[in-house]
């Protein structure tokens, strides 16, 4: 009878999985074995491929450029993840209460997640504008002097860590917030009667009771960090003097503006494995037994 | 709408000329009906317009040929140019910037009319100032595409603002240029301090400009700089004393005498803020290229027009520098002959004059130099009158560097971002200029 | 008494916290409505003013006559709707399979489909460029469509919600003589309305934001998307802001509009994927 299912449904399930499989097997599973391929030689588009080896991976880590665009990666990901999960965090447990006008700010959190990143970064380098930018004009009202944002080799990044924790706190607030209401209330009326009130009783009670919730926003937060591009795209170039510039960018131009393929797709695959370690990492450091894909 | 309607009327009395003389009769003959495709970087307003009214006109001259106009955005053109014709699905015809022309001919991507296009290419050679299109690439000269205009570096200044600071009109004529210090002396004269102890006007602007445009180029010529070797395979005397004097003197104009505005978007390619600010009277004067004119003209500002301030060099007569975009054709082309007759169209002066009225370009034909056809194109509505000083200074000009090197993105790139932490990081003049050149020759070598 | 007077004081500064955040969230909005009512001469004055001196609310029709803006609002929704169609009914389609289905080699073939939502898509950034290229479909918005319909984090979503429907419903109409596909279509799809809602939703958000692909992919001004001609219009009209924000403001409003419509749906999908993401 199994058996006999087993084989009924097989056919059935190849009609159902064919367009995904071969879809993937086109635009995930080819081009993945093909970018490795292309990072272990030199191409440039155009001639035949050649086959150089792990030059292109040793040739990052000593590429001042490339190091550069690495270092700044990583400290964009390490400022902006937890800047962006602690805010995000309080203010879930902010909007977690019987407050009035949950509604609106519900969707005034929400406004910037939902527009582009490319209209925000237009809006933000206009605010960002050192002569006439409304931030420099608050912090000139406050005694301050003007900031040159984008021009300045040591304000570049923050500009663009600003421009991302602005946008990203509605996205992280709204699965904190979704998380939190999956406690039942009954965890709270206990941890009361223990004797354990307010911050204390955050920490230790709620925090480990969303742990599921805490992993996934900050593993998303993480992919997407070293993913940066748009932002960096638009509002500096990368610029000045590569002080702003990231991973990806660099690999769309060494792409698409250098033609050196081989040398980008090495960018990519050594971005990948980052990224894969972050997330073992996170994994590992929450040692977490509930949180399973499955 | 007076600019307008003149165009209008030049259009229309254009459109009359080539009904009563053009070769229509000579094509009326039977031929089957060839679709050309057309390819150029997306332009001002105007420009669009006057390019799509010249593909308007030579349709009309010859009813069998469809062009299709198709514009990409500048910042990508050339790689989605490049990748197009490497790809089989080119266009026919394109326009390309100078700078690109090495990286193009080494590819492989541009037909050489050297030969087909013999007659043409003679008198077009004779007439025309002719200068990125033709490669020495075997000892023998190449012709590759036909050159549309000529932009130099130029400084437009405000004149209400110079006679309100009572600092003299620039310079127009080669031997009374400001020298440097006579310059930073006069823009010191232009800006002005707000109560708040912010600057609320700026003296000039732009000079950090990126490396491939013009400013850097034509600072560093004019001090007797020479970054390249005869065939520009290699960088070399990158780091001599007069590279280090231009660029130590453009950045004093921010740094240490406050003339300068804080540019805006140092990492973008673009340098429409400084454009802005100069057109919205926050500084006295920009140095960019000639192109520039066209956008400034219509901004209603009272703009004249100077030379770069001289460095004291002895014989610099030589030192000023235009560049040209070209018009190629696909080498993979089905039409060569049509797609010639288009790029032949495109750089007469019927093409031609109605673009350099509005001040984007230079002509690019010799006679139009010449006393008695100046009128043809000088717009006395756009031109400033002074700037009839600057004709022959932009007839015997030169190639910019750029124009004649091979990986330009990635030099400029490169350039750039050296540049940038000099300016605003605090990296050295010295560090900067080796910097620059061993990473040129990385990239050339 | 005194745990009543905490509760309220929690309770205010919790409001106080809220409002200053979402002053800060929406200050770069109100202050792009601003702007796009602006003239140049208005947008570069200093100070800067909430009003300029006048309204110019000819921005927007500018907006239309500048760029081809109904153009790339086509493009984009031609690609936005035909990516979440696609995606809707390949993931149900599969995440059927993945759940109620039994054929062997389901937990191999499902873990596969795993490990893909862990690539980043900028590894097969360049492949996927060569395969444009070689198909001849570069230029054209099958390049934006084609690698996007199959969505493994959207199959794996499906799968988990279909999970949630009780097998016994397919199993008795199994024994009325109904197909797997009728089981998919009668039963299950209906029943994982809520989920299909919330894919949509993020499927529209994330090809209507869409940035890197569109640049990459596309050359012409006609085949141009929302995003990737906004970038464009920073370089060739950079100085006019007040056109610029009216721009994004009108690309931002169909999104917004499709938000407020959808409001509760989003929060709903935002928890649902993101508790079970």
């Amino acid at each position: 009878m199994k058996a006999k299912k087993l084989k009924k449904d097989g056919r059935w399930a190849i009609l159902f999985l064919a367009p995904a499989i071969i879809g993937l097997a086109i635009f995930t599973l080819y081009p993945l074995i093909e970018s490795l391929h292309i990072s272990f030689t030199e191409w440039d588009l155009f001639s035949p491929k050649k086959f150089i080896g792990v030059n292109n991976y040793v040739k990052f880590f000593h590429d001042a450029t490339g190091l550069k665009v690495f270092k700044n990666t990583i400290v964009f990901t390490l400022v902006v993840v937890p800047l962006q999960l602690v805010t995000t965090f309080f203010l879930a447990v902010a909007l977690n209460q019987k407050i009035r006008g949950v509604r609106f700010f519900r969707g005034a959190y929400f406004l910037p997640t939902i527009a582009s990143m490319v209209s925000i970064s237009i809006v933000w380098q206009w605010l960002f504008n050192t002569d006439f930018g409304i931030i420099n004009y608050v912090i000139k009202l406050l005694g301050g002097s003007a900031v040159n944002w984008l021009t300045n080799p040591k304000t570049s990044l923050w500009a663009i860590i600003i421009v991302s924790c602005w946008k990203g706190t509605g996205y992280h607030m709204m699965i904190f917030l979704a998380g939190l209401q999956s406690v039942p209330s009954t965890y709270y009326e206990a941890a009361e009667l223990d004797g354990c009130t307010g911050f204390s009783r955050l920490i230790r009670i709620v925090l480990p009771l969303i742990k599921p919730t805490v992993l996934y926003s900050s593993i998303t937060c993480v992919i997407n960090s070293m993913q940066v591009f748009d932002q960096v795209m638009i509002i500096t170039g990368g610029g000045p003097a590569r002080s702003s510039s990231v991973m990806v960018q660099y690999l769309y131009e060494n792409a698409f503006d250098y033609y050196k393929m081989g040398y980008a797709s090495a960018i990519g695959w050594i971005m990948a494995i980052f990224i894969f370690v972050l997330s073992v990492i996170q994994f590992k450091a929450m040692d977490n037994s509930d949180f399973s894909i499955e | 709408m007076k600019k307008r309607s003149i165009s209008l009327l030049l259009t229309a009395s254009m459109l009359l000329t080539a009904a009563l003389t053009g070769p229509v009769t000579a094509y009326a003959e039977e031929h089957d009906p060839v679709t050309l495709t057309f390819w150029g970087w997306t332009a001002s307003d105007f420009e669009s317009k006057a390019i799509q009214n010249g593909l308007d006109e030579f349709q009309a001259m010859y009813p069998y040929i469809t062009v299709e106009y198709m514009t990409v955005p500048s910042a990508d053109y050339h790689t989605k140019l490049k990748t197009a014709l490497a790809s089989g699905s080119g266009p026919d015809v394109f326009y390309l910037d100078a700078t690109q022309v090495n990286d193009f001919v080494s590819a492989d991507l541009i037909l050489d009319i050297t030969d087909i296009a013999a007659d043409f290419t003679a008198t077009m050679t004779d007439a025309s100032l002719q200068k990125v299109s033709m490669k020495g690439a075997d000892g023998e000269t190449h012709v590759y595409g036909l050159d549309i205009c000529n932009v130099g570096p130029v400084i437009f200044y405000n004149k209400d603002l110079f006679e309100a600071a009572g600092v003299d009109p620039m310079p127009t004529k080669w031997d009374e240029r400001w020298t440097w210090e006579e310059f930073v002396e006069n823009m010191q004269k232009l800006t002005v301090k707000g109560d708040d102890g912010s600057t609320s006007q700026y003296g000039t602007c732009n000079w950090e400009e990126g490396y491939y445009l013009y400013v850097l180029q034509e600072c560093l010529d004019l001090n007797g700089a020479n970054w390249y070797n005869e065939d520009f395979t290699a960088a070399q005397n990158v780091d001599s004393e007069e590279s280090k004097e231009v660029i130590e003197n453009i950045k004093a104009l921010r740094t240490e005498y406050g003339v300068a505005p804080d540019p805006n978007a140092a990492g973008s390619d673009t340098s429409n803020s400084p454009t802005a600010m100069f057109l919205t009277g926050q500084v006295a004067s920009i140095a960019i290229g000639s192109y520039a004119l066209q956008e400034i003209a219509q901004s209603g500002l009272n703009y004249g027009v100077g030379l770069f301030p001289t460095f004291g060099r002895e014989g610099d007569e030589d030192a000023f520098m235009v560049s040209a975009d070209m018009k190629a054709i696909n080498k993979e082309s089905e039409h060569p002959e049509e797609a010639l007759l288009l790029a032949e169209y495109m750089s007469s002066p019927e093409f031609g004059i109605p673009i350099y009225q509005t001040g984007l370009w230079m002509p690019n034909q010799k006679s139009l130099y010449e006393e008695e056809n100046i009128s043809q194109w000088f717009n006395e509505e756009i031109y400033p009158e002074e700037w009839k000083d600057l004709i022959p200074i932009f007839l015997n000009a030169k190639d910019k560097p750029t124009d004649k090197l091979s990986h330009v993105t990635s030099i400029n790139d490169a350039v750039d971002e050296e540049m940038q932490a000099f300016y605003y990081a605090d990296q050295d003049a010295d560090t900067t200029l080796q910097n620059i050149e061993n990473r040129i020759n990385e990239i050339l070598g | 008494m005194s745990r009543k007077l905490k509760q309220r004081i929690v309770k205010t500064v919790s409001v106080v916290i809220l409002l200053i955040g979402a002053f800060i969230i929406l200050i770069p909005f109100i202050w792009m409505v601003s702007t796009s009512f602006k003239g140049i001469g208005d947008v570069f004055k200093y100070p800067p003013k909430f009003f300029g001196s006048e309204i110019k609310w000819q921005n927007y029709p500018a907006v239309f006559e500048t760029i081809n803006f109904w153009g790339m609002i086509k493009n984009t929704v031609i690609v936005t709707i035909v990516v979440a169609v696609g995606q809707l009914l390949t993931s149900s389609m599969a995440g059927f399979a993945f759940s109620y289905l039994e054929f062997r080699g389901r937990e191999f073939l499902f873990r596969f489909f795993l490990f893909a939502i862990m690539i980043p898509f900028h590894v097969m950034l360049i492949p996927t460029f060569v395969i444009m290229r070689n198909l001849k479909l570069l230029n054209s918005l099958w390049a934006l469509i084609l690698p996007c319909i199959i969505s493994p984090l959207s199959i794996f979503m499906m799968r988990q919600s279909f999970l949630s429907v009780p097998r016994s419903l397919g199993e008795a109409a199994a024994i009325d003589g109904c197909t797997p596909f009728g089981i998919w279509w009668r039963i299950f799809l209906p029943l994982s309305k809520p989920t299909l809602a919330t894919l949509a939703i993020f499927s529209f958000m994330q090809t209507w934001n869409d940035f890197i692909r569109p640049l990459i992919f596309l050359n012409s001004n006609k085949k141009m998307t929302l995003t990737l001609g906004l970038y464009n219009m920073i370089g060739n009209f950079a100085t006019d802001w007040g056109l610029m924000m009216a721009a994004v403001i009108l690309s931002i409003l169909p999104v917004f509009v499709f938000y407020l419509a959808l409001q509760d749906f989003f929060v709903e999908g935002i928890a649902l994927t993101g508790l079970k993401g």
